[in-house]
Parts: C-alpha cells; sequence; structure tokens
C-alpha cells in the first residue's frame, strides 16, 4: 500500500473517519488493527515477526523495570537485544555472510558447502526492529516507562505512517501521544495538509522523474559513458533518493498529524549542509539520532580522547552504511561518511558548524559538501564495486563532452528540480520549516498550485516503490 | 514557528477555497482548449456527432472501431463509394477493447440503430487481461454507472484503477497528463523523444513487450459485447489489422469470434502490403490505405454488407 496509490488514501480516509468518531481506547485499538492491516497488504506473513518482536520487548521491559539487580537488568537487555538484531541479522544479513565466508574459505582453498536459503527481506524491518529496541534501552536507562497495556505498546511498534520507512520514533517522544487522549488542534490540518502535498510531490514529481535518468545511465556499460554522464547520472540519484525518502517521510508526517500525533522530522535541507555534521543533522536524522544515542555514545562518544572518538565515528558510520543493506557498497558507503566526519573534524575541530558568516565561503561549502555527498551516493547507487570504481575513474578524466543524453537528464534535472531547491533555500533562509503556513495567502496559493498541478501533470510514466521500503 | 489562533483558522479556510478555486478554474479553461491541445480529444468530442448522423441515413449503417490502426488504414470514403455504405470511424488513438465496450454501451447500445460494426484490433487488445487506461475511459468513454455498476466488467478490477478512473472523470488535466507532460517537455527538454525511448529500451524491455500474446486468454468481455450487439440487430465483424511486422493472435480468438456470432477477418499477412507501404513499425502510408481499403470494402461485400 504505497503512500501515492489510491488505495492507501482510501484506506487512511475509512481510518480518519472512524478515528475522530471513536475515544481514546478504541483509538488505539482501531489504529493498530489498521496498522496490521497495511503491513499485511505487504505480506501478511510477515505480521508474525513484528508481533513477536513487541511480545519480547513488552515482557523485557516490565521485568527490566522489576528488578533493581544491575547484571539482570543487562541480561535483559541482551536477550532484548539478540533477539531483535537475531530476526534483523537472519533476515537481512545471513545470505551475505554465507556467500562471503564461502568465498573466503574457497579462496584459501577449503571447499565448503555453506546452507543458502531463499530469505525474504520483510519490508521495514530495520526500522520497526530499531524503534523497538530504543524503547528497551529506554526502558533500561530509564528514560520511559514500560506500558502495561500490551496492545498500545503493540500500537508504537507498528503505527502504520511509520512503520515501512520511518521515521524511527523514539518511544520518549511518540508513546506518550499513545497512551494520552488525542485531540484536534487548530493548525493540524494545515501542517497535515502542507507535509501530504509537499511530500507527494517529492515523491511522485522528483524522485520518480529522476529514476528513468538514473536507471539508464547506471545501467549502460561504463566504457559508453562520459564524466558528463555520470556527474550528472550521480547527481539525479541524489535528487531522487532525496525525494523519495524525504518525500515518505514527510507524508508519514502529515498523515500522522492529522491523527493528532507528532512524528520527528526526518529532513531538513540536507542538501544545504556545510560539513558532514551539519549534514547528518539534516539527513534521516532519526536514523543519525538514533545512531548517536544508543551506539556512538555506548561506544565512549567523545569522552575518551581524541583516537577514540575518530574510531567511534568511524564505526558508527560504518554499522549506518550496514543497516541500509547487506553489501560491501553499503559498507563502503559507511566507510565514505565516516572519513568525511574524520576529516571534517581533524581540519575544523569539534564545532564546525556553520561558523563561516561570508556568504561565499558559506556558498562553497556547501557545494563542497554536496558533490562529497553525492560520491557516497554512487557507492550507494552503484550496481557492483567495478561500476563504482569505474564510474568514479569517469568523474576524474575530465571527460566532459556534452552528449544528447547528457544534455537532456541535465535540462531534466533542472526542470524539475531547481524549483524545489529554490523554494528550499527560502525555507532554509526564513529558518522556519513551516514558514509557508503562516506566507502571504498569494504566495502560499501559487506554491500550493504548483505542487498539486506539477503531481497531476508530471507523475512518472511509471510509479516507483519507495526506495527505502527495501532497507 | 506558527501559532495559530481563531483568525488564522479563518485564514486557512479562505485559503483552501481560492486554492480549490483556482484548480477548478485552471481544469474547465483547460477542458475548453483540449480539442485544440490533442487532435485525438477533438476526434474523441466528435464520436457522438459522428454516431448520430450516420444514424439518420437510410443506407447501411457503418462503424469502423478501433485506433491508429484502424484509423491510418480505412478510408471511409472509398468505402463508402464502392460499398454504397454511410459508414464512420471511430478510432481514438491508443484505445482498446475497454474503451471500445464503453463507447457501444454509452452511445450506441439501446440509443442508436447500427446496421454494422467493424473492430479493428491488433495482438491482445480484445483479452480480459489487456491492460485497461482507466485514466482515458473515465475522463471520455465510459460513465459513473460502469463505475459502481460493472468495476471487473469494465477492466477496473483493482482500487488504484478505479481511483484513476474518478481523478480523471474530475479533472481532464490529470486524464491528458501524458499528452501535456509530452507536450511541454518535447518543447523544454532537448532530445526528449528519441532519449525516452532509448531510456524504455534500455530500463523496461517488458514494457515494450506488453502487446506479446499468450495463448488461454478469456474473451467473455468480447463475447459479451457481441451478443448485446447481435441483440440489438447489429452485425459484428472483428478484424486483426496489418502492421509491418507480423504477429500472434491468441490461437481460439477466431473460434472465440464465430461462436459468439460474429465474423472474423484476419489482415495480419496481406500479401499486397509490403513494408514500404507502412510510415512507422505500425501504421500504414496513403498507398496501403489504399489497398487495405479495397480488400475490405471486397470482403464487406463478399458479405453481402453494402453493394
Amino acid at each position: 500500500m504505497l503512500f501515492n496509490s489510491f488505495v492507501f488514501w482510501a484506506f487512511f480516509a475509512v481510518v480518519i473517519v472512524l478515528y475522530w468518531r471513536l475515544g481514546h481506547r478504541l483509538q488505539n485499538r482501531m489504529l493498530l488493527v489498521a496498522s496490521y492491516v497495511f503491513y499485511g497488504y505487504w505480506d501478511w506473513r510477515f505480521l508474525g515477526l513484528i508481533f513477536l518482536s513487541t511480545v519480547v520487548d513488552y515482557f523485557i521491559a516490565i521485568h527490566l523495570e522489576k528488578t533493581s539487580v544491575k547484571r539482570r537488568k543487562q541480561l535483559l537487555l541482551g536477550i532484548s537485544v539478540a533477539s531483535n538484531l537475531g530476526m534483523l541479522g537472519f533476515f537481512k544479513y545471513y545470505n551475505f555472510f554465507v556467500h562471503e565466508m564461502a568465498e573466503l574459505l574457497t579462496a584459501i582453498g577449503i571447499q565448503a558447502n555453506m546452507p543458502t536459503l531463499y530469505v525474504v527481506l520483510p519490508v521495514g524491518i530495520s526500522f520497526y526492529t530499531f524503534q523497538t529496541m530504543s524503547y528497551t534501552i529506554d526502558v533500561y536507562r530509564g528514560h520511559t516507562k514500560p506500558t502495561r497495556n500490551f496492545l498500545d505498546l503493540a500500537l508504537y511498534v507498528s503505527f502504520f505512517p511509520q512503520l515501512v520507512a520511518g521515521p524511527i520514533e523514539r518511544s520518549h517522544d511518540l508513546m506518550p501521544q499513545i497512551l494520552k487522549p488525542r485531540y484536534y488542534r487548530p493548525g493540524d490540518f494545515s501542517e497535515g495538509l502542507y507535509h501530504v502535498l509537499f511530500g507527494l510531490f517529492k515523491k511522485v514529481v522528483i524522485a520518480d522523474n529522476m529514476a528513468p535518468i538514473v536507471n539508464t545511465i547506471f545501467s549502460t556499460p561504463t566504457s559508453e559513458l562520459t564524466g558528463t554522464e555520470v556527474l550528472i547520472g550521480v547527481y539525479a540519484f541524489a535528487f531522487q533518493i532525496y525525494g523519495d525518502f524525504s518525500g515518505y517521510s514527510s507524508i508519514a508526517q502529515g498523515v500522522a498529524k492529522w491523527m493528532g500525533i507528532d512524528l520527528s522530522w526526518n529532513f531538513k535541507m540536507p542538501y544545504f549542509a556545510r560539513n558532514p555534521s551539519d549534514f547528518w543533522r539534516r539527513w534521516h536524522i532519526s536514523l543519525s539520532s538514533w545512531l548517536r544515542d544508543y551506539l556512538y555514545i555506548s561506544l565512549g562518544g567523545n569522552k575518551k580522547g581524541r583516537l577514540f572518538t575518530l574510531r567511534n565515528l568511524m564505526l558508527t558510520m560504518l554499522l549506518g552504511g550496514l543497516w541500509h543493506g547487506a553489501g560491501w557498497l553499503f559498507l563502503l558507503w559507511g566507510f565514505w561518511h565516516g572519513l568525511l566526519l574524520i576529516v571534517y573534524r581533524i581540519f575544523e575541530g569539534e564545532d564546525n558548524s556553520n561558523r563561516s558568516s561570508n556568504r561565499f565561503v558559506t556558498l562553497f561549502k556547501v557545494i563542497l559538501m554536496f558533490n562529497l555527498i553525492c560520491i557516497g551516493w554512487l557507492f550507494f547507487r552503484a550496481e557492483s564495486l567495478s561500476q563504482a570504481i569505474d564510474m568514479l575513474g569517469l568523474l576524474f578524466s575530465l571527460d566532459y563532452s556534452f552528449t544528447a543524453l547528457s544534455a537532456y537528464s541535465f535540462s531534466m534535472v533542472l526542470f524539475f528540480v531547481t524549483p524545489m531547491m529554490l523554494y528550499e533555500f527560502r525555507v532554509e533562509r526564513k529558518k522556519d520549516l513551516l514558514y509557508l503556513l503562516s506566507a502571504s495567502v498569494p504566495e502560499r496559493t501559487l506554491i500550493y498550485a504548483y505542487f498539486a498541478l506539477m503531481l497531476v501533470v508530471f507523475p512518472p510514466v511509471s510509479p516507483q516503490v519507495f526506495i527505502y521500503f527495501q532497507f | 514557528m506558527t501559532k495559530y489562533t481563531r483568525k488564522t483558522t479563518t485564514k486557512e479556510i479562505y485559503f483552501l477555497v481560492i486554492l480549490l478555486l483556482l484548480i477548478i478554474s485552471i481544469d474547465i479553461a483547460f477542458r475548453s482548449i483540449e480539442s485544440r491541445v490533442s487532435g485525438n480529444v477533438k476526434h474523441i468530442q466528435e464520436i457522438p456527432t459522428l454516431i448520430s448522423t450516420i444514424d439518420s441515413s437510410d443506407s447501411l449503417k457503418t462503424i469502423f472501431m478501433g485506433n491508429s490502426l484502424s484509423n491510418r488504414a480505412i478510408d471511409a470514403d472509398i468505402i463508402n463509394d464502392v460499398s454504397k455504405l454511410q459508414s464512420v470511424k471511430v478510432v481514438p488513438d491508443g484505445t482498446s477493447l475497454w474503451d471500445w465496450q464503453c463507447i457501444i454501451r454509452n452511445q450506441i447500445l439501446n440509443k442508436n440503430s447500427i446496421d454494422v460494426i467493424v473492430i479493428g484490433f491488433a495482438w491482445n487488445q480484445l483479452a480480459d487481461d489487456y491492460p485497461v487506461n482507466a485514466s482515458r475511459i473515465g475522463a471520455y468513454f465510459c460513465s459513473w454507472n460502469d463505475l459502481w455498476g460493472n468495476r471487473a466488467g469494465n477492466g477496473l478490477n483493482s482500487f488504484d484503477l478505479a481511483g484513476e478512473f474518478v481523478a480523471a472523470k474530475v479533472s481532464h488535466i490529470y486524464a491528458s497528463r501524458e499528452v501535456l507532460r509530452n507536450r511541454v517537455l518535447s518543447i523544454l527538454i532537448p532530445e526528449y523523444e528519441s532519449q525516452t525511448q532509448r531510456s524504455n529500451r534500455l530500463v523496461a524491455p517488458h514494457e515494450v513487450v506488453r502487446n506479446g500474446v499468450s495463448n488461454g486468454s478469456s474473451f467473455n468481455v468480447l463475447s459479451k459485447l457481441i451478443e448485446d450487439l447481435k441483440g440489438e440487430g447489429t452485425k459484428v465483424i472483428v478484424m486483426a489489422m496489418p502492421v509491418r511486422d507480423a504477429y500472434q493472435i491468441d490461437e481460439n480468438l477466431g473460434s472465440i469470434v464465430r461462436v459468439a456470432g460474429a465474423v472474423f477477418l484476419d489482415y495480419r499477412n496481406m500479401p499486397e502490403l509490403d513494408s514500404s507501404m507502412f510510415v512507422d513499425n505500425m501504421h500504414l502510408g496513403k498507398n496501403g490505405m489504399s489497398i487495405f481499403t479495397r480488400e475490405l470494402s471486397h470482403d464487406l461485400q463478399r458479405l453481402n454488407i453494402g453493394d
């Protein structure tokens, strides 16, 4: 049930009508049923996984609160983390590790018959696993009280707007909203409408129109490409993945808002970042803050000296890369971002955010950062390591001739992306993510009409599935 | 951050009304000019007049129904001269049985008395599993009753198709999005057409073979349509149209059509038509049209249709 499909909106129309007619308890029960229906529509076979994850963490959280013995607490947390990561590891990484192990053993002369399985990846497993884990870790740390009501926890784990592609909500943000009665707040409708409309625009108009360009360039043999084509292909992918993922998050935020629930901002104009730390404060914020709070800080953060800090940064980013999928290219992408964080920290120091007041220096930093991010996207999108290396070679080959494909692709990127980036630049300047809601009626009408008309006239020829569902 | 008060709620309603009015106005304005934007839409809008024109004729009233294949293959004037028929072509671009069915049910059956309907098709355009263009049938050919009354019978067998149908019925800008998109982008984007085709070939080769035929398709919609037309005294002829490269049709189609009570004509391999008579890989040029039309006229006479 894609957010950009009619069936989702028909489903949501039924949900929202029922929702505002019910009292708080029944609202939660109905939302739980709706969430399971939403997920079951993808693949009902994996509903058992969500349920199992919920059951395990429900009981562990309750026992965590009851016990004051540190070792017992650690054991309980270990069981929770192991069961969640075990499920994630099996479905996401089993075949990868078996394959790589077999390759390694063969390389050293041992013939290994490793058992491979046809494992289907459950949609959104990385998202809800991390969300569930954050609950038990927060209970362990004493940041959250465990809920005694199993059904409320089940709703926290499976809340449908953010179930399959985030934002990964934290228990201290989402759980209180589930437990307390929700009332219609003035402003929720307009905020929700803004999120939904802008989100659909980013997904349908930006991401899905960039997809054919990206797919064409990445499925053309590298020997037939020029540096210009690769550069435009990577730029197009940067906007495709941004439109796709931030569009999903935005729609999720809007849909939840219409039900009186605030989800966190997952993206804040990431391509205006000036350095890697700034980028990670703007891109997939719910994952980067999760990794910061539960991994980076657990590793010691920046408390154990400079060298340890750099090691922790690299480990965090490597695991962040691996979170996206079992593959060397994701690991390489994580490594690249780890390297960027380390290099910037060495040269700019810890407080490297937004110090420059010179407009040209800022512009230079933003452009440089965008291009560095794009090198990362090349690893992320490439079909193979050899393709990534060949394409990287082309980027630095200075073969920047303008071909028919590059003229077409460049014009398409300009046509679709420029208005969005100009709008985001305005939002960035205003320092208010919702500035448009308080803008004058003509300005707001024009921008909304543009979003709406582009959605109607320029949907892609063939709709694309959300990229992040595979994670 | 934005602060909300009663005043902002009023402003919000004011804004939404203006936005809605603006979008409705744009759609209305587009409806008034869409026949100028697209020759195909102009033809679609003329269909009721075309049908009612022949309905008032004393000669044998014949409709040639199909898509651009029939449009570029049949010269109605030659047919009318040779066979002394009163015939018109109802041949909107890209259409298939789903579209033709709605035209026949909404504009012919129980409304106009037509003696002969000749349906020209290629590949699997008559099969029940041929993809329906929900936008086109919603905006131009089908009625709301076709959605509520017989959704599956009109190919709208998923919620998304039904949604697309409704959206196109409400907004003609949405229904014409492909035409508008291609018009705008072919002006603004260099090499738009050739690069889009290249992209389609590279990225979605499976899309290109959507016309491929697998035996064993069902043709229930076609059979029912033929029966209903027969019930009104209309003779139905189904003909497989020629294209440049030979194609396959379901091996059972001919017998299914005959069992339903219609005539089946197969023009897929006309020796008189060589590849030079096609302007592209599908459509006949002037010469080819003339040759095909004369062949068709003779066959119609053989079937005692016309003089």
